[in-house]
């Protein structure tokens, strides 16, 4: 299938550090990507240049084979849509405001929500389970509850590539479980694909069909997830020592 | 809009009557309401009739103005620096306009050539502090936050030592400007329309606004072009709050205040809060000054240090309570 998201000669540094060097690669519908690495091995670095809110120091991103960073950021919201890992939110707004605001890139300039936006906020705040507490300030939410609505901002704006940065950051396990569910779903549609930077490896072997491991310094391995982690690998990008334990249902990684 | 939403509308086009009525009736000769009544409709020629048409109403309406200014400007630069504490003052923009006034009152120029010389003074700061925080690096809010308090405190320098050098007779003319008065404020047409452009350009961003308020990559993430809309409130602020301060000196509080009030009692929608922001704004000053000219009469007092005498109680008490949110 064709790439709908690819990277060519895509090179990334930050603060005189290597984080990517001629990463060319290509994530196709139907795929849910697992981006591996140590701390400050440029996952979220890489993230935001896969969604093109940063500048490569070389190469470029290329979405339906033209550069991202060419495209209005309407027309490139419409189509890919991240998460962040933290996201301020200096002022009171409600739980319901916030999530609608994801259909922004959907809206013209002088167009107000319509029904069917606000349909689409309500039924995103519901999949979270976040649906009684539309009317609340974000501001007094809980750090898994403001982790959901972020999400629900994500799945309002339903774009066919999501880019998810830690999403199940203090999220306890039934949620952990019912979002990325939810969300690597969502590959099985025409067109969609995920992209999810994780820390839990088991959760990757879990929901992932593809990984990018980033090594540290500038080199990468990347392909079907089966593939590319064993233990050997792990250890090397996590720098600690992995045990693999096979389970019925697959092998999990434990560390230490 | 919300029904919660409505009911504040609702309150506060019936505060902006309100506080006309007041403001047109009290002063050296207080007014009956079925003499105001009679003036407005034309029924009544006298004294009240000169003393409401070609006093108290156009600096009624001139306050109104310059609190609707600061208060939409204040909205704006909270977003634009992602701080619910910033004021239409924090970028200096109030600063090159002292400098510019003191100076020509110094030099013994006309009221015209005071108020023009106050506009391009903000103007220039306006220009330099932009310059300044886009200089090498990243554009980062608190880079221009930084920015604008230096220039800021580098005018207030700059004033204090044109304070101390002025001759005896002159330095009260100084601080009168200094403090924001409206006595001069006999031009509040071309005010109004600055307020009603304001706005007009502003509210079509509001749900750009929104957005921003969470941060420039989550607007940049949902389709915003951050840079020109970045550009543009600190621009349109600047210039909202140059007039302001054009027109009456540097009134202090209201640009806090507002926004942030409105804030607390629920108005969270950019699209709305920045209509409500120019009522309120324009309604609390027109009491303010209401007040600046009566509670001492026949001494007027500045209303700046009205806004300020009233705003710094209230504004401790809203920090207090923001204290408490994350």
């Amino acid at each position: 299938m064709t790439p709908r998201l690819e990277t060519f000669g895509l090179t990334l540094r930050a603060g005189g550090k290597r984080l990517v060097e001629e990463l060319t690669i290509g994530f196709e519908p139907g795929q849910n990507w697992a981006v591996l690495g140590a701390n400050g091995s440029g996952k979220t670095t890489l993230l935001h240049a896969l969604a093109g809110l940063r500048a490569a120091q070389s190469g470029e991103v290329r979405l339906d084979g033209v550069n991202i960073r060419e495209l209005s950021a309407r027309r490139r919201a419409q189509q890919v849509g991240i998460l962040f890992q933290e996201s301020p939110m200096p002022f009171p707004a409600t739980t319901f405001e916030t999530v609608l605001g994801g259909r922004h890139p959907h809206l013209g300039f002088w167009q107000q929500e319509g029904p069917a936006d606000l349909e689409a906020a309500t039924v995103a705040l519901a999949a979270v389970g976040l649906a009684d507490l539309a009317e609340r300030p974000v501001t007094t939410l809980s750090g898994g509850e403001r982790r959901r609505l972020e999400l629900a901002s994500l799945l309002t704006q339903d774009p066919a590539l999501c880019l998810l940065d830690e999403p199940v950051n203090h999220l306890d396990p039934r949620y952990q479980m019912l979002l990325l569910r939810l969300v690597c779903a969502r590959a099985q549609r025409p067109g969609h694909l995920n992209i999810f930077v994780l820390h839990d490896v088991n959760l990757a072997l879990r929901f992932c069909s593809h990984a990018l491991m980033l090594c540290g310094d500038g080199r990468t391995r990347h392909g079907p997830l089966d593939a590319v982690v064993d233990a050997g690998v792990l250890e090397s990008v996590y720098g600690c020592p992995m045990r693999e334990v096979r389970i019925d249902t697959g092998r999990l990684f434990l560390p230490g | 809009m919300t029904r919660n939403g409505r009911g504040l509308r609702l309150a506060l086009l019936a505060l902006v009557p309100a506080a006309f009525a007041v403001a047109l009736a009290i002063g050296s000769v207080s007014l009956a309401p079925a003499t105001l009544w009679q003036v407005l409709t034309g029924r009544e020629h006298g004294l009240p009739a000169t003393l409401v048409l070609d006093l108290r109403l156009p600096r009624a309406l001139a306050a109104f103005a310059v609190g609707g200014l600061l208060a939409l400007a204040g909205t704006l630069l909270q977003v634009l620096l992602r701080n619910p504490l910033a004021d239409p003052y924090v970028l200096g923009v109030s600063g090159g306009a002292a400098v510019a006034a003191l100076g020509s009152l110094l030099l013994g120029l006309g009221s015209a050539w005071v108020n023009a010389n106050a506009f391009i003074g903000s103007l220039v700061v306006m220009l330099l502090v932009f310059g300044l925080s886009h200089g090498r690096g990243a554009w980062t809010e608190t880079r221009l936050l930084l920015t604008g308090v230096v220039v800021a405190t580098a005018c207030g320098a700059i004033v204090s030592l044109m304070l101390a050098l002025a001759p005896q007779a002159q330095v009260s003319t100084l601080l009168f400007w200094l403090l924001g008065d409206l006595g001069l404020g006999n031009a509040p047409w071309w005010a109004l329309a600055v307020l009603a452009a304001g706005l007009l350009l502003a509210l079509p961003f509001g749900r750009a606004l929104n957005l921003y308020a969470r941060g420039e990559l989550m607007a940049a993430a949902l389709g915003e072009n951050v840079r020109r809309l970045r550009y543009g409130i600190y621009f349109l602020a600047a210039l909202l709050t140059a007039a302001a301060v054009t027109l009456a000196g540097a009134i202090g509080f209201i640009g806090l205040v507002v926004p942030h009030l409105l804030r607390l009692v629920g108005d969270t929608d950019h699209r709305r809060l920045l209509v409500d922001a120019a009522l309120l704004g324009g309604s609390l000053l027109v009491v303010a000054d209401t007040l600046a000219r009566t509670v001492l009469a026949p001494a007027q007092l500045p209303v700046g240090v009205l806004t300020a005498l009233l705003g710094a109680p209230l504004f401790l008490y809203l920090l207090a309570r923001a204290a408490r949110l994350p």
